[in-house]
């Protein structure tokens, strides 16, 4: 390296590579283009987000079961597409689009298959490289397997379950309560963290700590940097956040039998623990660990309601306990770690029908906001994948089934962006 | 850096620095720094130098007179030691007219690749206008910048920052003249 | 053709007039009550993946293909693979019927499977992505042909359509970087221009390293690059088409020396810094005519210039009010308005190819940082914290950044780093051979 010698090979040899870029071609341009070709292998009839999306804040006639058409995109995208031309490749092409649009797009958009326009900054005449060749590969999975668990587009009755009889009073204001927890990082409730953790493995953290943060000295910066370095605990689960038919009541208090070992008994909290603001149901943390224990101890006893007059069929009320369960299992397996920073910026509420065991029948879209197509199908997707996985773990009562056959679930994906 | 200088002012001496092209750092990237910059410098070395007790040798310019001048953190104003050896450096122009000039700004590693590029340049600039208001032309003076890229002393503390700030002045033969 | 029949729509509203009445009557029914959740708050975690060996007459390059996707998708730090010895299900045809429960069992919440068969010099390889908790495919499968030699893009772009797929934002493997490579020791450094895919490999020089060579850029289909050479002995803007390797020096400027190049969105025009008796300025270039305009005359240092996406606006660093603050103006000039507000120094804005981010370099009490903030200067989020971090290179996808990082003192090298967005992964070293500076993410390749 230090001698003539090496200087010379080393200048013939950057003299060659030179010579061979500039006749071989290094990058996009040329062969690269060429060398590889995408096709579809098959069209699968899973969910058309786009369909669905479109047609579920007004209900309409159209059938999600509509093959999946291509949406125009709305493409609202402050991007420059600095490629604006399509695809070179003269198969129907997917996911690998040669332009340099960070827009998420609505993925596998099902490309019918079309006359493709020229290449057009490829140099071109792409010497041995292999012919692209479409082999429709059958898919294996049946149909009807995916209809099951595929959202389906039908009429949903969002109204009714606004009008649930008796919403607690301060369900509107959940989401200020819920800053009130944040400020309170000393309250971490004990009872909610041993099924998070056990749903959770250790990669799961519940703020962001960046490498800037950890080294921490340093930075001081304006305020918006404060969020990142306050601890931010978990907020419990928060039965106002849930519009149950009927908040924990003490007639079934006072029936509650010492809570159950299986039952995790949450403690009560002092009262001063709390944030004022606090719903009442909430705080009687006991009478709600209660109740729940007594419905466990009534469904195992009798399988049969509580022998109320008309209320037979659907058992008592669901208690604030057995809610906060539910909301608990799902909540710890909502996991936004592989969404997209657009999904962080998104809501979706969907409809989950249960099976009598807790299970999960199906799970369909009712609405969703966010910046685009594909964030919404993003945090569709992982709602449903979250209810589907977890919702078994916060199974409610079977003589209850009525009360929960359907399930509303709003996911603010929000809240969760700047952790 | 004596090794880089004295291979740079060796072949200024010898007439084979490009005058259209100061970049004594350039053409022997990989080995100037031992001294085999592809010029087989060492064997010509001290001559070409001369002898720094001989006032119009190029040793005496950069060692008697002294060839650069430092700069404080972020700072592109010369320092009265600064402009006391750029005085200096303008008297054996004006003595020695058939050399020309590159004043090359340098940064330490504390800022971006630009930003230091930019920084390097006024200094450069402060010390080319220093050299001009005392007398040397115009025409015999140009500047470049290397920002952070060649940098002295590598170690990364003050004390080698400090002597990283700097401007230093590389006599050509002709140009300019 | 609408109005012909009032009464129609009449007759429509007083429908549905008559329902939205019965609404509340109907809806206090006990038996109908709707429980209703709402969810704020979860958990951040890899998503857990399995990615059974591909199968088929591929034999190691369908071993190689594999774990390159696995790899192209633990780095991001969004997924966690399900090692293959605890899988249940072993794959033995890209046809088979997937048995969700076995998956289930592992906690795989997805699942990709794939073939690859190798013939004469091509390949085929295909896959299958399939949410296996909700128990059905996710997207179609894909199908790409290609030759042996380009594996590695084959394997990137499986990656990246399942990163799409599941993230909904489109991926960044299948891409390649623009860089400088150095050797020698810190006072020594020997510089040239490199590229090489995103990961690091495929390393290919495009110059020697007889002049420096400083922070290339590419223009934004990828074709041409842009950099700072000391070639003619000073600093100037080269242009460099990447297929045929020819150069051309840009805005040369009597007396001053031109750097800090980057390409707007339309690939023709080019806004670079440009310094004359000490003064360091912008200016915009339009590559086809040659024909410059000067963008701001302030006895301060501009510089580190760069393109919003629509091209309207251009943020860059200036020293105006003392310490270096980031600012954005028009792409025709005019006043800036400064954006960064915190303590420290900021320099070298890159606007997100999304638009609503700024990354920059920060100088804060001795130490560097990247970090984004969004363009009116808010949310600013410190990413990374080192000895000597700069010059953030956004990835197509907006959502990571790759940068340098310097270490001190005489043993120093650079290497290049990426970061997401979130910061909450620690930044991660693309490997390459020796020394790399100065990254440039290129656009998706086609």
């Amino acid at each position: 390296m230090n001698n003539r010698t090496g200087m010379m090979v080393s200048g013939a040899g950057h003299g060659a590579l030179i010579l061979w870029i500039a006749v071989g071609g290094v990058f996009f341009p040329r062969d690269r283009a060429q060398e590889m070709t995408v096709t579809q292998v098959s069209l699968v009839t899973s969910e058309e987000f786009a369909a669905i999306e479109a047609a579920a804040p007004a209900p309409s006639e159209e059938a999600a079961e509509a093959e999946p058409e291509p949406k125009p995109q709305p493409a609202p995208d402050p991007a420059p597409a600095p490629d604006p031309a399509p695809e070179p490749t003269p198969e129907p092409q997917v996911t690998p689009e040669p332009e340099a649009r960070p827009e998420p797009q609505a993925q596998p958009e099902p490309p019918a298959p079309q006359p493709v326009p020229q290449p057009k900054p490829v140099p071109v005449p792409q010497p041995p490289v292999t012919k692209p060749s479409v082999q429709p590969v059958p898919d294996p999975v049946p149909p009807a397997q995916q209809e099951s668990a595929r959202p389906r587009q039908r009429p949903v009755d969002r109204v009714a379950a606004e009008a649930t009889p008796a919403p607690p009073p301060e369900a509107e204001e959940a989401p200020v309560r819920e800053e009130a927890v944040e400020d309170a990082p000393s309250e971490t409730p004990a009872p909610v963290e041993p099924p998070r953790k056990a749903a959770a493995p250790k990669e799961a953290t519940t703020r962001t700590v960046t490498e800037a943060t950890e080294t921490a000295k340093v930075d001081s910066a304006p305020a918006p940097m404060a969020p990142q370095s306050s601890a931010r605990p978990k907020s419990r689960p928060k039965p106002s956040e849930t519009e149950a038919p009927e908040t924990a009541s003490a007639k079934h208090a006072e029936t509650a039998k010492p809570a159950e070992p299986a039952k995790p008994a949450q403690p009560a909290k002092p009262a001063a623990d709390k944030p004022a603001a606090r719903s009442e149901p909430k705080e009687d943390a006991v009478a709600a660990a209660a109740a729940a224990a007594a419905a466990a101890a009534a469904k195992a006893a009798s399988g049969a309601g509580t022998g109320g007059a008309g209320r037979a069929a659907s058992g008592p009320p669901l208690s604030s306990g057995e809610v906060d369960g539910l909301h608990r299992a799902i909540s710890a397996c909502w996991n936004v770690g592989s969404a997209s920073t657009d999904t962080l910026r998104s809501v979706v509420t969907v409809k989950a029908m249960m099976k009598p065991d807790g299970a999960v029948e199906s799970v369909e879209l009712v609405s969703a906001e966010g910046p685009s197509d594909a964030a919404k199908r993003g945090a569709y997707d992982i709602a449903r994948r979250t209810i589907m996985r977890c919702a078994k773990n916060g199974a409610l009562p079977a003589e209850k089934y009525d009360q929960w056959r359907e399930i509303t679930m709003e996911f603010d994906y929000n809240a969760m962006r700047l952790r | 850096m004596r090794h880089i200088t004295k291979a740079a002012l060796l072949i200024a001496a010898l007439g084979l620095a490009a005058c259209n092209n100061p970049d004594r750092y350039g053409q022997g990237g990989y080995g100037d720094g031992t001294g085999g910059s592809g010029f087989g410098a060492g064997g010509v070395g001290t001559t070409g130098l001369g002898d720094p007790n001989d006032p119009k040798s190029l040793a005496y310019f950069q060692q008697r007179v002294g060839d650069r001048v430092l700069f404080a953190v972020d700072q592109h104003t010369l320092s009265a030691e600064g402009r006391t050896i750029l005085a200096g450096q303008a008297q054996w122009l004006n003595a020695n007219p058939q050399y020309a000039v590159i004043v090359e700004g340098h940064a330490d590693e504390q800022g971006t690749r630009e930003y230091n590029l930019a920084l390097g340049a006024r200094r450069a600039s402060a010390a080319q206008d220093y050299l001009i208001s005392q007398g040397v032309s115009a025409g015999r003076v140009r500047t470049i910048s290397y920002g952070k890229e060649r940098p002295i002393e590598v170690c990364s503390s003050e004390e080698c920052y400090a002597k990283n700030r700097r401007a230093v002045t590389v006599l050509s033969v002709g140009a300019g003249s | 053709m609408t109005k012909m029949h009032i009464p129609q729509p009449l007759r429509l509203w007083a429908a549905l007039l008559a329902v939205l009445l019965a609404l509340p009557v109907l809806a206090p029914a006990p038996a109908q009550a709707q429980l209703k959740l709402r969810f704020t708050d979860g958990v951040i975690e890899p998503m857990p993946f399995a990615l059974p060996q591909f199968v088929g007459d591929g034999g190691k390059v369908a071993a190689d293909i594999t774990a390159l996707v696995a790899q192209d998708l633990v780095n991001t730090g969004l997924f966690r693979e399900i090692p293959a010895s605890a899988h249940i299900s072993r794959l033995d045809s890209f046809d088979a019927p997937v048995r969700f429960e076995d998956w289930r069992a592992v906690n795989a919440q997805a699942l990709i499977t794939g073939a690859v068969s190798a013939q004469g010099g091509r390949l085929v390889v295909k896959f299958r992505l399939f949410d296996v908790f909700a128990g059905q495919q996710l997207g179609e499968g894909l199908q790409f042909v290609g030759t042996t030699q380009s594996w590695r893009r084959m394997a990137h772009k499986v990656a990246d359509a399942v990163y799409a797929r599941i993230t909904g934002e489109s991926g960044y493997f299948d891409t390649r970087i623009v860089f400088v490579s150095e050797t020698g020791p810190k006072n020594q450094r020997a510089k040239r221009l490199a590229v090489a895919d995103y990961d690091g490999a495929n390393l290919q020089y495009l110059t020697d390293s007889r002049s420096l060579v400083l922070a290339p850029r590419f223009s934004p289909a990828g074709d041409r690059i842009l950099y700072t050479s000391y070639e003619s002995g000073f600093p100037q803007i080269v242009l460099m088409d990447v297929a045929s390797g020819a150069r051309r020096g840009l805005g040369q400027l009597p007396g001053e020396m031109t750097f800090a190049p980057r390409f707007a969105p339309d690939g023709r025009t080019v806004v670079f810094s440009a310094s004359q008796g000490g003064n360091t300025d912008l200016y915009r270039l339009d590559t086809a005519t040659g024909q410059t305009s000067r963008l701001t005359s302030a006895p301060s240092i501009e510089t580190a210039p760069s393109f919003s996406p629509d091209g309207s606006q251009i943020t860059f660093e200036s020293d105006r009010t003392g310490a270096s603050q980031i600012y954005i103006m028009s792409a025709a000039g005019g006043e800036p308005q400064r954006i960064s507000q915190g303590r420290g120094r900021y320099g070298t804005p890159v606007w997100s190819p999304r638009g609503d981010l700024i990354a920059f370099t920060k100088q804060l009490d001795g130490r560097f940082h990247i970090g984004v903030m969004r363009t009116d200067g808010s949310e600013e989020r410190l990413l990374t914290a080192s000895f000597l971090d700069e010059g953030p290179t956004w990835a197509p996808n907006g959502r990571v950044i790759m940068f340098t990082r310097e270490s001190a003192g005489p043993a120093g090298t650079p290497g290049m780093f990426t970061v997401d967005i979130t910061g909450r992964n620690p930044p991660r070293m693309v490997q390459v051979q020796g020394g790399a500076s100065d990254p440039a993410w290129s656009p998706l390749l086609p």
